[in-house]
């Protein structure tokens, strides 16, 4: 788990394109053994045309890829060996059971006699189905069959987990455990790469990349990311007549987005606009409409926030 | 090539077919029940074929000859009559579909040598009236011989192989390949089909199994299932329909499986072009079922079409096996005789393979 450790997954220079279209463009990537990276990005970003070519799916235009220090462009096959991975779609098979789904894992990664046994127990025991071992893995709830798809991506033991959103449409309380589950095989030394874009979630990973437009545009962990300076301010609004200055704020120049958020307003500037421009506009409409402003400060950016910021300073 | 693989694929495809029972059911009697179907509804022999005679004088001549028709088992007289007016009537409502006319002077003539009777045909359906044709002729030929009288030259013909001359011995190997084909082609089509649209081929590809693999794996357990539906198809075709199997069976069930083996790649290939079930499984029932039945030489013999179609027919995996089981079951040859169909059939495996497993490489589809 140390620095000093190699790489578990290192991509380096990775482009792919199709036709004149360029989805993945000369990024580079390394997850430590023990990490848990998050990849991040909208859709269309290239998170998923990068993950595909990550686990073997995929062959990359130019760059190498290395997982488990085996070369997964020469040596696929027994790369993929080394490395589990979690669809976005459930896409083991409805019509076989739990246990009929990890039997063929099992035969599929050449797990055999007393281990083949001791594994099917461990992954049943570690996501909690072995009381639906015999229920068609079809009529499973989603959060079961998101289970299952990691206890068959986890049967042979393998050094790298790649999760491509994994917790989509699955509920809060899931998701919760799905993390916990995420943290412990990361503690036993496993690399995990995880896509997603709950920007809850990405504060779960040790490190993040923001992908836009093929390319890595932000990287760090979740605090260097949330120290990273903002071009564009954060104010935060308190006041009783919180839902009037919303229509308000819309119409002011100074301001670009105006979030709801549990009675307060987060209000963010244009890049340049200093926030001393705010709060004269402020107090003048509140002496103007006879409003109470209970507060107007400085807001502590989410990432979210940091993430905009990012994505918008791209894009010019 | 993994082993361990290959049985794992296989294990889960045959838990597939055990979960959809309606599935294998269909699977299991759709043979049999085409080739009942089949088998009854083509034929291409005239069985009491409804007839007309109209006979402008009764005498014992004309009496003689009707009687012969009427104990035919090929024509039932349906109209007997002295007016041929009715014959024309009778033709057009297509209550008989030929009328045979004895003229008044028929038996006068006959004496002299030169006696003549007139037949009129419903051509509507050409071939049946063809048949019809040959059949009145050869009645007449007959009587005439039996009455000592001598046609310009008698043929002593023997048909060899099919002593009765019955289509239904000729069409039922067809019918097999032409099921087999359709039911061979389907079954790989729609698996394949089907984990493209659910996505599991996604995952597989993230596992250490080779295309190889995967397809030995698929097509074996369905390989077995196809067998078993040939199993009752040739019980049906020697006890049911009384088709002679003069071959050796052990023979025919070794090309039957290489036949197999063509059209359930010939369905894999098509399943990872179509991508969904739906296609897969038209682009399967069309390519199969159209050129088994009208380009194998099944019913229509290959040396009468036009020079391109019979090009065409080179292509045609049912062509073979038709021409492979026909002789097996009727000459009963072995196929080392007939060493250029097993080859080409040998070779369509083979470019099917090919050509799949290229395909599904350059589709980024098989692990």
């Amino acid at each position: 788990m140390s620095d000093a450790a190699a790489p578990l997954i290192l991509a380096e220079d990775l482009t792919r394109r199709f036709g004149d279209f360029t989805a993945v463009d000369h990024i580079h990537v390394a997850v430590q053994p023990g990490e848990v990276f998050g990849l991040l990005g909208a859709n269309g970003a290239g998170k998923t045309t990068a993950i595909r070519m990550l686990c073997g799916m995929l062959p990359p235009t130019t760059g190498r890829i290395q997982v488990a220090d085996v070369d997964m462009v020469r040596h696929a096959r027994r790369a993929r060996g080394q490395i589990g991975y979690v669809a976005q779609r459930f896409s083991l098979y409805g019509d076989l059971t739990v246990l009929e789904n990890l039997s063929l894992q099992a035969g599929l990664y050449g797990l055999t006699g007393a281990r083949r046994h001791e594994r099917l127990e461990e992954a049943l025991r570690l996501l909690n189905l072995r009381e639906h071992r015999a229920v068609m893995a079809g009529a499973l709830p989603l959060g079961y069959k998101q289970r299952l798809g990691l206890a068959a991506a986890l049967l042979h033991e393998p050094r790298v987990l790649f999760l491509d959103e994994p917790t989509s449409g699955v509920d809060p309380m899931a998701r919760q455990r799905f993390w916990e589950l995420i943290y412990d095989l990361a503690d036993s030394g496993i690399g995990i790469l995880v896509t997603t874009h709950y920007m809850d979630e990405a504060l779960f990973c040790d490190r993040l990349a923001l992908m836009q437009a093929g390319r890595v545009v932000a990287e760090g962990t979740p605090d260097e990311l949330l120290r990273r300076p903002l071009p564009t301010p954060i104010l935060e609004l308190d006041s009783p007549d919180a839902v009037r200055f919303e229509r308000l704020a819309h119409t002011w120049p100074e301001v670009r987005e105006v979030i709801p958020h549990a009675g307060q307003l987060r209000i963010r500037l244009r890049a340049g606009t200093e926030p001393a421009a705010l709060r004269a506009r402020v107090d003048a409409v509140a002496v103007e409409q006879r409003l109470t402003v209970t507060a107007l400060r400085p807001a502590a950016p989410e990432l979210e926030d940091v993430f905009v910021a990012v994505l918008e300073e791209n894009e010019v | 090539m993994n082993i361990q693989h290959v049985r794992a694929i296989a294990r889960k495809e045959v838990w597939h077919l055990l979960r959809d029972p309606r599935s294998l059911a269909l699977i299991l009697l759709m043979p049999s029940m085409l080739l009942f179907l089949f088998g009854y509804a083509i034929r291409l022999d005239l069985y009491e074929a409804p007839l007309a005679i109209i006979q402008e004088s009764r005498d014992t001549a004309t009496e003689a000859l009707a009687a012969q028709f009427d104990a035919s088992r090929a024509f039932h007289v349906v109209l007997r009559s002295n007016d041929r007016r009715d014959a024309t009537d009778a033709l057009q409502r297509g209550e008989v579909w030929a009328a045979l006319i004895f003229p008044p002077d028929y038996a006068r003539r006959l004496e002299r040598g030169d006696a003549r009777i007139q037949l009129l045909l419903d051509g509507v359906d050409a071939n049946t009236a063809r048949l019809v044709r040959n059949y009145v002729l050869m009645l007449v030929n007959d009587d005439l011989l039996r009455q000592g009288g001598q046609p310009p030259i008698r043929i002593e013909d023997r048909t060899w192989f099919n002593e009765t001359k019955e289509s239904q011995l000729a069409i039922i190997p067809g019918v097999i390949a032409m099921v087999m084909a359709v039911v061979g082609a389907m079954m790989t089509a729609l698996t394949i089909a089907r984990e493209m649209e659910q996505g599991n081929l996604v995952m597989l590809r993230t596992t250490p199994l080779t295309r190889r693999e995967f397809l030995l794996g698929k097509l074996s357990p369905y390989l077995l299932v196809g067998l078993l539906d040939l199993a009752v198809a040739i019980a049906v075709a020697v006890w049911v329909f009384d088709v002679p199997l003069r071959g050796s069976l052990l023979a025919l069930l070794l090309l039957s499986m290489l036949f197999l083996l063509v059209v359930m790649l010939q369905g894999a290939l098509i399943s990872i072009n179509a991508g969904n079930q739906l296609l897969a499984s038209q682009m399967a029932m069309v390519s199969t079922f159209l050129p088994a039945f009208l380009l194998s030489g099944f019913i229509f013999a290959i040396e009468n079409m036009p020079t391109t179609l019979q090009y065409l027919t080179l292509i045609v995996p049912a062509r073979y096996y038709i021409a492979l089981s026909r002789a097996i079951f009727l000459k009963g040859i072995t196929p080392l005789l007939l060493w250029t169909e097993t080859a080409a059939l040998l070779l369509i495996a083979l470019v099917f393979l090919r050509v799949t497993l290229a395909r599904s490489k350059k589709l980024g589809l098989l692990p």
